[in-house]
C-alpha cells in the first residue's frame, strides 16, 4: 500500500500554498509538522480529494486518486482541522449518518459503531448531542467517524488543537492503537503530539517540504549540535541573534538556563541528546 | 434510499418538524379567524348589519342576499335599480339612502350596478360621477358590460393576437353572472391566500436556506465530501427535502386556512362569477376556480422558492446569507407584482415573473386584461408567469446539482 504525492502544487491566486511537493507514504504514522500557514491543511485537503492540485498528481497504489474516485474514498478516513457535525445530532445518529454516506450497510454499520464507541470510551454518551460533549470527546467522535469504514489511510488534521494536556495524551494513545497496518498522517504544529508516536516525520514550511524521513534518523542528524548552558539574563538578546535557542528556563539570581543549537558551543556548555523539538527548531526558518 | 432517509431524518427531526408544522397550522387558523371573525357587512354606508360581526354578520347578510341568488337576470338588475333609486332621499342637496328590506335582498345587484355605472363613466370620460344612473339602467346591464369590456379590451391590448385572446376569454364568461350569499367573504379569503402564501414562502425559504449552507458553516460538508457516497449521492435528498418540506408546510398551513373557511362559509358561494366580486376581469372563472388556481400558483411558488433557496444555499457559505437572499427575492417579487399591476408596467411585470416564488402572487394578473405577446403569440399573463416559474424551478434544480456535485 502506497500513497504517493508527485510534484504537487496548489496555487490560490497569488499564493502558492503548496509548492512542488513530492512525498511517498507507506504504512506507519506520519507526523506532518510545520508552523501555522505552512500548507499542511491544503496538502491534506488535496490528499482527501477536497481540493484539486494546480499541478502534479496524487497516486494511490499506482493510480491517480481522481481516477479511483469512490474506490479511493472508501479506503480513507479524514478528520478535518475543524471537525464539523450537526449540533442537533446525537453521537450515535451522527455516526450512522456518516456510515450511511460511506456506503456501509446497516448491519455492519451498527456493529462497527458499537465497537468504535466502546474502543473510544464513548458508549455512555452515545445518545448525547455532540454539541454537549467536551472538546476531547468531540475529537474522539471525529476519529470514530473517520474510522467507520476501517480505512487504510487515516488523515487527521490538527486533531489535538484546543485540547488539554491529558486529552492530548489520550488522543495520541488512541492514534497509536489504531495505526496498525495503516497509513496514518497526522498534521500538527505541536511537536509533542508526534514526538513519541510518529514513525516518520515531514517538516513543512511556506508550502515546501523542508525535511522528511524516519523520526529517529532525523533527530539523530543533529546529534552533537544541541547544548545546554547557564547564561546571564542580559546576554540573552545577543545570544538569540547568534544561536537558535530552543528553550530557556529562569534559574534565579539573573541566570537563565538555555538549550540551543550550534556548531560551536559556548564555554561551559553541556552536550545534550537531541529531541524532536530541537530538530524542529533547527530546521524551521520562521522559528527563532 | 438509505442516504435519503438518513438525510430526511437529520433535516426533519421531530422537534424541528413539529415546530414548522405547528407554525403553519397556527398561522392558517389565525388567518382564517381574522377573515371570518373580524367580518362586518354593510351596503353603501347605510349602517345595515352594523351591530353584527363575524359569522353572525355573514349568515344574516347571506340569508337576505340569497333571496335573489343564483343567475343574475336582467329583470333582477332592473328591479334592484328601481328599488335603489327609490330608496334615495334628497335632503338639503345631499343624497341619503334609506335602507329597506327589498334593497337588502337586492344589495348585490345594486352594488354591481353602482360599480358598473362608475366604471362606464370613468371609461368614457363622463365627469358627472355624483349623479345616479337612469331608471332603466338595470335592464341594460349586460349590454353595458359588453360595452365596457369591449372598450377595455380595445385600449389594453397591444395587437390583434392579444385582442383576439381577450375577446375569446370574455366571450367564455358565463352570462348571466351568478352569485350566492357569502361570496364577499370568500372573495376576501381568496385574496388573502396570496398574503398568507407570502408568509408561508418565507417559512419555506427559512427551512431551505440551511439545507447545504449549514453543512458548510459547521464544517460537516468537508467530511461529507470525503465519503464515497458524498455529495453526489446526497444530492437527491438535498434537492427534494426542501421541496417535500415546503409542500408539507404549504399544504398544512393553507389546508388549515381553506379548511376553516370551507367549514364556516357557504359552499355554494364559490359558484359566484368573479366579475361580481368587485374588480373587472375578462376571465371566465368562478370563485371556486379562483381558489384552485391560487393554490396551484402557491404550490408552484413554494417549490420554486425551495429549489431556488437550495441553489443559493449551495453557493453561500452561511445559511443566513441564503436566507437573506431568499427573503429579498420573495419580498421583491411581491412588491414588483403589486407595482406592475398598479402601474400596468410591462417591465415591472416581466421582472416580477423572473423572481423565484413570485408566481404565488400571480392572482394579481386576474384583474382587468393581463395578456402578454411572445413572438406574436398572445398568452394570458398568469400562464406566462407559471411557465417562467416552472422554468426557474428546473433551472434551479440543475444549477444546484451542478454546483453541489462539482465542488
Amino acid at each position: 500500500m502506497e500513497l504517493r504525492i508527485d510534484k504537487v502544487t496548489k496555487q490560490f491566486k497569488d499564493l502558492k500554498a503548496v509548492n512542488n511537493v513530492d512525498l511517498n507514504f507507506t504504512q506507519g504514522i506520519w507526523g506532518l509538522l510545520g508552523p501555522n500557514g505552512a500548507g499542511k491543511t491544503t496538502l491534506m485537503r488535496m490528499m482527501v480529494g477536497n481540493l484539486k492540485p494546480s499541478k502534479g498528481e496524487i497516486y494511490f497504489d499506482g493510480h491517480t486518486i481522481s481516477s479511483l474516485g469512490d474506490k479511493y474514498l472508501d479506503r480513507i478516513g479524514y478528520l478535518p482541522q475543524h471537525f464539523g457535525y450537526d449540533k442537533n445530532q446525537s453521537v450515535e445518529n451522527f455516526l450512522h449518518y456518516i456510515g450511511c454516506l460511506k456506503g456501509i450497510d446497516k448491519v455492519t454499520r451498527h456493529k462497527r459503531i458499537v465497537d468504535l464507541l466502546e474502543q473510544f470510551n464513548l458508549s455512555d454518551v452515545k445518545h448525547k448531542k455532540i454539541d454537549k460533549l467536551s472538546g476531547g470527546m468531540k475529537r474522539r467522535v471525529g476519529i470514530c467517524q473517520a474510522m467507520l469504514n476501517n480505512p487504510d489511510i487515516l488523515i487527521v488534521d490538527e486533531p489535538t488543537a484546543g485540547l488539554d494536556i491529558e486529552e492530548r495524551r489520550r488522543f495520541r494513545q488512541y492514534l497509536a492503537t489504531i495505526s496498525k497496518e495503516k497509513i496514518v498522517i497526522l498534521s500538527t504544529h505541536i511537536v509533542s503530539d508526534v514526538e513519541f508516536i510518529a514513525n516518520y516525520l515531514i517538516l513543512m514550511e511556506s508550502g515546501e517540504i523542508i525535511e522528511t524521513g524516519e523520526s529517529n534518523t532525523l533527530i539523530n542528524s543533529i546529534d552533537g549540535m544541541v547544548f545546554e548552558s547557564v547564561v546571564k539574563d542580559e546576554e540573552m538578546n545577543i545570544l538569540e541573534q547568534k544561536y537558535r535557542i530552543v528553550n530557556f528556563h529562569n534559574e534565579g539570581d539573573g541566570n537563565v538556563r538555555i538549550r540551543y543549537i550550534a556548531n560551536s558551543p559556548l564555554k561551559n556548555s553541556k552536550l545534550v541528546k537531541p529531541n524532536l523539538n530541537d530538530f524542529y527548531f533547527s530546521k524551521i526558518k520562521g522559528v527563532k | 434510499m438509505d442516504i435519503f432517509v438518513s438525510e430526511l431524518k437529520r433535516q426533519m427531526r421531530a422537534k424541528r418538524f413539529i415546530l414548522y408544522i405547528l407554525i403553519a397550522i397556527i398561522l392558517g387558523g389565525l388567518w382564517a379567524w381574522f377573515i371570518i371573525g373580524g367580518r362586518t357587512e354593510g351596503f353603501m354606508m347605510t349602517g345595515c348589519y352594523k351591530e353584527l360581526k363575524g359569522m353572525e354578520a355573514i349568515e344574516t347578510a347571506a340569508k337576505d342576499r340569497n333571496i335573489y341568488a343564483g343567475e343574475m337576470t336582467v329583470d333582477n338588475f332592473q328591479r334592484s335599480c328601481e328599488v335603489f333609486l327609490d330608496s334615495i332621499k334628497e335632503k338639503d342637496g345631499e343624497s341619503d339612502i334609506i335602507m329597506n328590506d327589498e334593497l337588502l335582498k337586492l344589495a348585490v345587484y345594486a352594488d354591481t350596478l353602482i360599480m358598473q355605472d362608475y366604471r362606464l363613466k370613468k371609461m368614457f370620460g363622463d365627469d358627472n360621477l355624483d349623479s345616479w344612473f337612469p331608471r332603466d339602467f338595470g335592464s341594460h346591464f349586460y349590454e353595458n358590460e359588453e360595452l365596457y369590456y369591449q372598450k377595455l379590451i380595445d385600449i389594453t391590448t397591444k395587437n390583434q393576437a392579444e385582442k383576439e385572446l381577450a375577446l375569446k376569454m370574455w366571450n367564455e364568461v358565463e352570462k348571466p353572472y351568478t352569485y350566492y350569499g357569502g361570496f364577499e367573504v370568500w372573495s376576501d379569503g381568496i385574496e388573502h391566500i396570496q398574503i398568507f402564501g407570502f408568509v408561508l414562502l418565507i417559512i419555506v425559504g427559512f427551512f431551505s436556506s440551511g439545507i447545504i449552507a449549514k453543512d458548510k458553516e459547521c464544517g460537516l460538508d468537508e467530511i461529507i465530501s470525503t465519503t464515497s457516497g458524498g455529495r453526489r449521492k446526497l444530492l437527491f435528498a438535498k434537492l427534494f427535502i426542501p421541496i417535500i418540506m415546503g409542500l408539507l408546510i404549504y399544504t398544512v398551513g393553507m389546508g388549515t386556512y381553506i379548511g376553516i373557511l370551507k367549514h364556516f362559509l357557504p359552499a355554494n358561494a364559490l359558484k359566484t362569477s368573479i366579475q361580481v366580486c368587485g374588480g373587472a376581469t375578462i376571465l371566465p372563472y368562478s370563485l371556486g376556480d379562483l381558489i384552485g388556481k391560487m393554490i396551484l400558483f402557491g404550490t408552484i411558488g413554494v417549490i420554486t422558492i425551495a429549489a431556488f433557496t437550495t441553489f443559493v444555499s449551495s453557493k453561500a457559505n452561511k445559511a443566513s446569507t441564503a436566507m437573506s437572499i431568499a427573503v429579498l427575492m420573495i419580498i421583491s417579487g411581491f412588491l414588483l407584482c403589486l407595482k406592475g399591476v398598479s402601474d400596468n408596467s410591462s417591465i415591472m411585470k416581466t421582472i416580477s415573473c423572473i423572481l423565484p416564488g413570485s408566481v404565488s402572487f400571480a392572482g394579481l394578473w386576474f384583474g382587468m386584461v393581463q395578456i402578454v405577446s411572445i413572438f406574436g403569440k398572445a398568452m394570458l399573463f398568469f400562464k406566462f408567469h407559471l411557465f417562467i416559474s416552472i422554468l426557474i424551478f428546473f433551472i434551479s434544480l440543475m444549477m444546484t446539482s451542478w454546483n453541489y456535485v462539482r465542488r
